[in-house]
């Protein structure tokens, strides 16, 4: 069966970069933010100072991939043509896809549901939410980091504010995290796991069926994979 | 126009996201805080007062705005691309059910 390219090596190694440090992240930010509940990951990691130290470490992880994927993406953009930023871009389609998904669903509609193209409106939705998650963690986590430059030009009441902030979102983000997946591990369709974003490829009867719209593109010659 | 192939786009993006890392930490660190030996950890806490404001009434409205978002995509999430065409009048959880079956008995 013919194999469609979806994703990059590069983004298929931002990706892997990306959650592997979000994972790091969660087990050792939680615990600061709960210490009551989890204080025992910390104990197990051999101490605060420790577990600070490996945040850290993870959080330069996490910033290398969002600087590169925005870098990569930006010149992929200019030099070489559509890139995944415009695939991922919010079109007026994606809002009409979402009211007649939401009219299917309800059963106010006996039209078909819509047809995707790479991604759908959700995957869209997920991925900026994501994204702004990103920059609200690169700014406060910044504050808190390099606290001591930051008291240079901001009153010290917004350091804690940034500590609120960084830990709110970082819950608000596990929720989103338990969502994503859901969808690649534990929807009926990818039980166990997708492995797409491993290979950066799927087989052609998937995209036919999950993608009608860019499967019909694609065999057009309107755009090439990936 | 420079022509690129992707494998140039790569190394260009590499070194970019590593120039602006490095010019972002050399910046950060060139930030001197004069009069401060310490930062102040407890005068921190007790004058958290005034942006606590923000922090008690308007964090709290944003993360639940966040969460319902989140809340409606997952549930938007378990219809999508798990047979809509099929959805019927049976109960999400025991089309759920049939799902999993249907998976295991095609194996």
């Amino acid at each position: 069966m013919a194999e469609i390219r979806r994703f990059s090596k590069s983004q298929v190694a931002i990706h892997a970069i990306g959650a592997f440090s979000i994972l790091v992240l969660y087990i050792t930010g939680l615990p600061i933010t709960f210490p009551d509940q989890i204080g025992w990951i910390p104990a197990l990691l051999g101490g605060y100072p420790v577990t600070m130290l490996i945040h850290r470490i993870a959080a330069v992880g996490f910033i290398i991939a969002g600087v590169y994927l925005v870098v990569y993406h930006g010149l992929y953009d200019i030099f070489i043509g559509r890139s995944y930023f415009t695939d991922v871009w919010i079109k007026i389609k994606d809002i009409k896809d979402a009211v007649n998904d939401g009219k299917h669903i309800l059963r106010l509609s006996s039209d078909k549901p819509p047809s995707y193209g790479k991604y759908s409106w959700i995957a869209k939705a997920e991925f900026w939410s994501f994204f702004s998650e990103a920059v609200i963690f690169l700014v406060t986590g910044s504050i808190l980091w390099f606290s001591w430059q930051f008291l240079a030009f901001m009153q010290p009441q917004y350091i804690l504010t940034a500590r609120y902030i960084h830990a709110g979102f970082a819950v608000v983000s596990v929720c989103g995290i338990a969502f994503h997946s859901y969808m690649v591990h534990f929807n009926p369709e990818n039980f166990r796991i997708d492995r797409c974003i491993f290979t950066g490829s799927m087989p052609e009867e998937e995209v036919k069926e999950k993608y009608p719209q860019w499967h019909e593109e694609l065999q057009r010659g309107d755009i090439d994979a990936e | 126009m420079v022509q690129m192939n992707e494998n140039k786009v790569i190394h260009t993006a590499l070194a970019a996201t590593f120039i602006i890392l490095a010019a972002a930490s050399f910046f950060l660190y060139l930030i001197k805080t004069p009069g401060i030996s310490r930062i102040p950890v407890q005068e921190i806490y007790s004058q958290g007062i005034a942006v606590n404001f923000y922090v008690n009434y308007i964090l709290p409205v944003v993360i639940v705005l966040a969460i319902l978002f989140i809340a409606g995509l997952s549930t938007f999430g378990l219809y999508h691309e798990s047979s809509r065409e099929q959805l019927g009048t049976r109960p999400l959880f025991l089309r759920l059910l049939n799902c999993f079956r249907s998976k295991r008995t095609e194996k």
